[in-house]
C-alpha cells in the first residue's frame, strides 16, 4: 500500500521534490515515467486528471491516443532522455489547442517542478542584490566627515570580548598605535622632520654623555628615516671615546 | 586630540588616564570637567575647535531669519550682538552677564525659536532646486539628441544631391558620363535593398509559418470558457388535484403517527417507517378529490 | 398481423418476451414492440402473464422524460405486444465498450437523468425493483430512460409483504440479501449507487456468486455493518453476522481514485447500510456534486458505442453475469 497524503495543494511548489520510495530509479523507462509520476502521493499529480480517469476506468488503449480526445488536465511525456524525462502538464481545450501549465522533470528518479522564467530571474537578481544593499546599509553606518581630515571610515564600535583581557596590561603597559598612518600625516612628519634638520643640523648634534641613553636613541634613530645613519655611528664613536 | 569646553586640548590616552573617575581638572586653567565633555578635536587650532564649537550650539537657539525682523538694520543688529555673544564667550569675558542673556533672549523668542526650527534652511533649498534643474537638463539632453539622429538621417540624403551638384558644376568629365554613373549607383542600391527586403520577409515568414504552427497548438489564455451549469434541484410537485399532502416531517410532527400502527422492527430494519405507510395513504386519501 | 407498425428486424430476446424494431405507419416514428411470449398452453391458460400485467398498469399511468414511454398496447386473441419508444443502446453496452471514454461530464449526466426518473416513480409509489445498466436505456439525442417494470410494483402498504428475491444479485441491497419482507425506496438507490461505481470502474463492484459472497463483497468494500450503523439490522430474517478477511476497509476515494469528494459523499449516503437512513431521490439530487464542476454535460454529449448493438442477452445470463467478465479485488 502506498502511503497516503492529503489532497492540500500547494500552490506553487517550486521548492519540494517528490520520490517514488517504491521504485528503483534505474528502472524507469519512457514507457513507465508515467506511470512512476501518476500516483496517488506525488503532490505535483493532480488526482482528478484525465489521466487518472484513464486509469480508473481501465482502458487499455495507449494513454496518448486517449488523452488526445479528452479535455481536461493531463500529463503527457514531453521529452525522453534517460535518466532525465519531462513531463509537461497541460489543459487541453480541444483536439487541437492545449495550454500548458507547467513542466516537471525527472533525474535519477527525483521529480521536481521547473521554475518559470519570472521566478529564476527574481531568485538570482535578489541573490546578487541583496547582500549588496546589505552591505551598503551596513558601511554608512561608518561614514564620518570632518572638516579636517574630509570623508573618512569608522569602523571601531565592534563587539570585542578579548579587548577586556588586554585592557589591563595596557593600563600598565603603554603601547603604541598600530594602525597605519594616513597619507596626511606621512607627508607631515616628513616635512616636520626635514624643517628639523634644516634648522638643527646633524653634525652639531650634543654628545650624549651616558651610554646607555645612546643606545636607546640609537635604536630610536634607526626607525626614522635613513637620513640619520650617519649620526648613529659618530655618536657611538664619540662615546667610546669618552669612556677612555 | 581631544578638547573640552576649556578649550585646551589633550590626548586620547591622557584622557582616559586621568579622567578615569570621570571628573577632574584640565591641566592648564585648572577648571573643573567632565570625562564626556570630551569631543574629537576637528581643527589643528584649539581656538578654532572651540569657536565652531560654540557657534554651533548658540546657532540653535539664534536661528531667527532676515523676515522674523521688520528692518534691515535690526537684523543686522541682532547678528552683530551674536558674534558679540560668541566672542565673548570664547574669550572667556563677562561670561556669566552673556549665558543670562542667552537665557532671556531664548525665553522670549522662544516660539519664533521653534517655527525656525521646522523651516527649510536655505540651502536646502537651493539644493532641492538645483536636483529639479539637473533633472530637466538631463531630459533636454536626451530630447537633443533623439533630434539630432533625425537631423542626421534627413542630412544624408541631402548631402548626397549637394556632392553630386558640386562635381558636376566643377570637373570636366562630361555631365552625362557622371549623371550615368550615379543613376547606375542609385539603381545597384535600389536593387541590393529590395534584395535584403525579400531575404528578411522569407525569413520572417518561416518563424511564422512556425509560430503558426506551434500557436495552433498552444494557447496561453488563463480564461478559461466553462461549458454548462451547476445544477440546482427543484423539487417534483405532483398534480394531485386535491389538497395538499403534509410532508415527513409534518407528518412526525402532527400526530398523524398516532394512528398508525408501529411497524415491527423486521419491518423497520428493511426501510418501511410507519412515516411510509402514513404518506402513503393520505396521498391516496386525497387523489383526485377535487376533480369534481 | 400489426397494420400500424411495420416489424423491421428482431432486436432480442428475453425471458419472457421478444422485442422487434419497428415503424409506426402513422407517425413514421420508430418503435420497439415487446411480443410477451405465450409459453406452454398450461400457462397459457393461466392468463395474461404477470409481468405483462405489471408493465401495462405501471407504466400507463406514468409520463416521464426519463421513463420509457408505453404508446400502445396491441391485444390479439391471447397475444399481447407493447409498443416502447426506441432505444439504440443501453448503459451496458456503453459500459463495455473499451473505445468510450466517460468523462466526469457524462457520469454526472447519466446519473442526473436516472435520479430524475427514478424520482418520478416513487413520487408515483412505485419501486423498480431491478435497477440495473442493462435496464437504462439510451437513444441517440443521449435520453437515458428506467425501463423493463417487469418487476415494478406499488409500495407503501403497512401490511403488504413483499418477496426479497427482487433486483440482480450484484445490485441487491443488504436489506434484500438478509431477507426483509417489507421494504422501500432504500432498494432502487442502492442499485443507483452500484450503478455509479460501474460507470466509474468499467466493472460491476459487487460482482457475488451468490447470496452470501455478495454480502462478503459488500462489506470487503464497505465494512461490516454495526448496530450504530443499522439498529434494526438483526431483526432481519435472514440476518447472519459475516466476518471480512481485512479488519479495515479501504478508503472509497483510493478505490475510486480519480473522484472528486462530492462523488464521494454521494456514493456514501447511497451507500448507507440503514435504509432509513439511505438518502431519497430528493435528497441525493439536491446534494453539491451536482452543483460543482466539472458541470453536466448535455444529452447530446454523451457517448455512444459506435457498433452495432448486441443483441440482448437473455434474463438468466445477465443475473449472473456474462462469461469472461472481469472480478475486482479489494486488499
Amino acid at each position: 500500500m502506498m502511503n497516503r497524503m492529503t489532497t492540500g495543494k500547494v500552490e506553487n511548489p517550486l521548492h519540494l521534490s517528490f520520490r517514488n520510495p517504491h521504485w528503483p530509479p534505474n528502472m524507469i523507462t519512457p514507457d513507465n515515467v508515467l506511470d512512476y509520476f501518476c500516483i496517488q502521493a506525488n503532490h505535483f499529480y493532480d488526482m482528478g486528471s484525465c489521466n487518472q480517469q484513464i486509469r480508473m476506468q481501465n482502458i487499455n488503449r495507449p494513454v496518448e491516443e486517449c488523452l488526445r480526445t479528452m479535455a481536461g488536465i493531463q500529463y503527457i511525456l514531453w521529452h525522453a532522455q534517460p535518466p532525465l524525462y519531462i513531463i509537461c502538464k497541460q489543459r487541453r481545450n480541444n483536439i487541437n489547442n492545449v495550454t500548458p501549465l507547467a513542466y516537471y522533470y525527472v533525474i535519477n528518479g527525483n521529480i521536481h517542478q521547473a521554475p518559470d522564467m519570472y521566478s529564476v530571474v527574481q531568485s538570482r537578481l535578489l541573490g546578487s542584490l541583496e547582500p549588496l544593499r546589505n552591505a551598503f546599509q551596513e558601511v554608512t553606518n561608518y561614514l564620518r566627515y570632518n572638516t579636517a581630515k574630509g570623508y573618512y571610515w569608522e569602523f571601531k564600535g565592534r563587539p570585542q570580548v578579548k579587548r577586556e583581557k588586554k585592557e589591563t596590561e595596557d593600563d600598565e603597559e603603554e603601547k603604541p598605535i598600530e594602525e597605519r598612518s594616513t597619507n596626511f600625516q606621512k607627508t607631515r612628519t616628513f616635512m616636520l622632520l626635514d624643517q628639523l634638520l634644516a634648522e638643527l643640523p646633524a653634525d652639531e648634534a650634543i654628545e650624549p654623555l651616558e651610554l646607555k641613553p645612546a643606545t636607546a636613541t640609537t635604536s630610536v634613530k634607526e626607525k626614522k628615516a635613513p637620513v640619520f645613519a650617519e649620526p648613529t655611528g659618530r655618536g657611538s664613536g664619540k662615546s667610546a671615546a669618552n669612556h677612555e | 586630540m581631544m578638547i573640552n569646553e576649556c578649550g585646551h586640548p589633550l590626548c586620547k590616552n591622557c584622557v582616559e588616564n586621568i579622567y578615569a573617575r570621570n571628573s577632574g581638572n584640565c591641566h592648564i586653567c585648572n577648571r573643573l570637567l567632565k570625562k564626556n565633555g570630551f569631543r574629537e578635536q576637528i581643527f589643528e587650532d584649539p581656538l578654532i575647535d572651540k569657536e565652531t564649537h560654540l557657534r554651533r550650539k548658540l546657532r540653535k537657539i539664534y536661528n531667527l531669519k532676515n523676515d522674523d525682523f521688520e528692518t534691515l538694520r535690526e537684523f543686522h543688529d541682532y547678528q552683530e550682538r551674536f558674534e558679540t555673544i560668541v566672542y565673548n564667550l570664547v574669550f572667556e569675558t563677562d561670561v556669566v552677564q552673556t549665558n543670562a542673556e542667552i537665557q532671556a533672549f531664548e525665553d522670549n523668542y522662544k516660539d519664533k525659536i521653534e517655527r525656525n526650527k521646522r523651516r527649510l534652511d536655505e540651502d536646502q533649498k537651493w539644493v532641492e532646486d538645483n536636483l529639479r534643474e539637473e533633472r530637466a537638463m538631463k531630459q533636454r539632453v536626451n530630447e537633443g539628441q533623439e533630434q539630432d539622429q533625425k537631423e542626421k538621417e534627413s542630412i544624408t540624403a541631402r548631402t548626397d544631391t549637394k556632392a553630386i551638384m558640386d562635381e558636376l558644376r566643377d570637373s570636366n568629365v562630361a555631365a552625362e558620363e557622371i549623371l550615368n554613373r550615379e543613376r547606375k549607383k542609385q539603381v545597384e542600391k535600389e536593387m541590393e535593398e529590395k534584395e535584403e527586403q525579400e531575404k528578411r520577409k522569407r525569413r520572417n515568414k518561416e518563424i511564422f509559418q512556425t509560430r503558426k504552427r506551434q500557436a495552433e497548438n498552444m494557447s496561453f489564455t488563463s480564461a478559461m470558457r466553462i461549458a454548462g451549469r451547476p445544477y440546482i434541484h427543484q423539487n417534483l410537485e405532483l398534480v394531485i388535484n386535491g389538497p395538499v399532502v403534509p410532508t415527513a416531517i409534518q407528518i412526525n410532527k402532527m400526530g398523524y403517527l398516532a394512528h398508525m400502527r408501529p411497524p415491527s422492527a423486521g419491518r423497520v430494519a428493511g426501510g418501511y417507517t410507519a412515516t411510509v405507510g402514513c404518506s402513503r395513504a393520505l396521498l391516496e386519501s386525497r387523489l383526485d378529490l377535487l376533480v369534481f | 398481423m400489426n397494420k400500424r407498425y411495420e416489424t423491421i428486424r428482431h432486436l432480442g430476446e428475453g425471458q419472457f418476451a421478444n422485442v422487434y424494431m419497428a415503424k409506426d405507419t402513422e407517425t413514421g416514428e420508430t418503435v420497439a414492440i415487446k411480443k410477451i411470449k405465450l409459453g406452454s398452453r398450461d400457462e397459457a391458460k393461466d392468463g395474461i402473464n404477470r409481468t405483462a400485467i405489471r408493465e401495462i398498469k405501471l407504466l400507463k399511468e406514468i409520463q416521464h422524460e426519463n421513463i420509457i414511454g408505453l404508446r400502445d398496447v396491441i391485444g390479439h386473441r391471447t397475444s399481447i405486444q407493447l409498443v416502447f419508444d426506441f432505444m439504440e443502446t443501453d448503459l451496458e453496452h456503453v459500459v463495455q465498450d473499451q473505445k468510450i471514454i466517460l468523462m466526469p461530464a457524462h457520469i454526472k449526466n447519466i446519473t442526473m437523468q436516472t435520479l430524475l426518473g427514478l424520482e418520478f416513480l416513487h413520487a408515483h409509489w412505485i419501486l423498480h425493483r431491478d435497477l440495473k445498466p442493462n435496464n437504462l436505456l439510451m437513444n441517440t439525442m443521449g435520453r437515458v430512460k428506467l425501463a423493463d417494470f417487469g418487476l415494478a410494483r406499488f409500495f407503501g402498504s403497512p401490511n403488504r409483504n413483499y418477496t426479497h428475491q427482487v433486483v440482480t444479485r450484484w445490485y441487491r441491497s443488504p436489506e434484500l440479501l438478509y431477507g426483509a419482507k417489507s421494504y422501500g425506496v432504500g432498494i432502487d438507490i442502492w442499485s443507483v449507487g452500484c450503478i455509479l461505481a460501474e460507470l466509474l470502474l468499467r466493472l460491476p463492484i459487487f460482482p457475488g456468486d451468490s447470496d452470501i459472497d455478495q454480502l462478503v463483497k459488500i462489506f470487503n468494500v464497505l465494512g461490516c455493518p454495526t448496530t450504530e450503523d443499522w439498529p434494526t439490522m438483526t431483526s432481519l430474517q435472514s440476518y447472519i453476522a459475516v466476518k471480512t478477511p481485512n479488519e479495515e476497509p479501504p478508503e472509497l476515494q483510493f478505490i475510486f481514485s480519480a473522484a472528486g469528494p462530492e462523488l464521494i459523499e454521494l456514493m456514501k449516503s447511497m451507500w448507507t447500510f440503514d435504509p432509513a437512513k439511505r438518502c431519497t431521490t430528493t435528497q441525493a439530487l439536491q446534494m453539491d456534486y451536482f452543483k460543482v464542476q466539472p458541470y453536466c454535460c448535455l444529452d447530446e454529449e454523451l457517448p455512444h458505442p459506435n457498433r452495432q448493438p448486441a443483441k440482448r442477452r437473455k434474463f438468466e445470463e445477465k443475473s449472473e453475469g456474462g462469461p469472461g467478465v472481469r472480478r475486482l479485488i479489494f486488499e
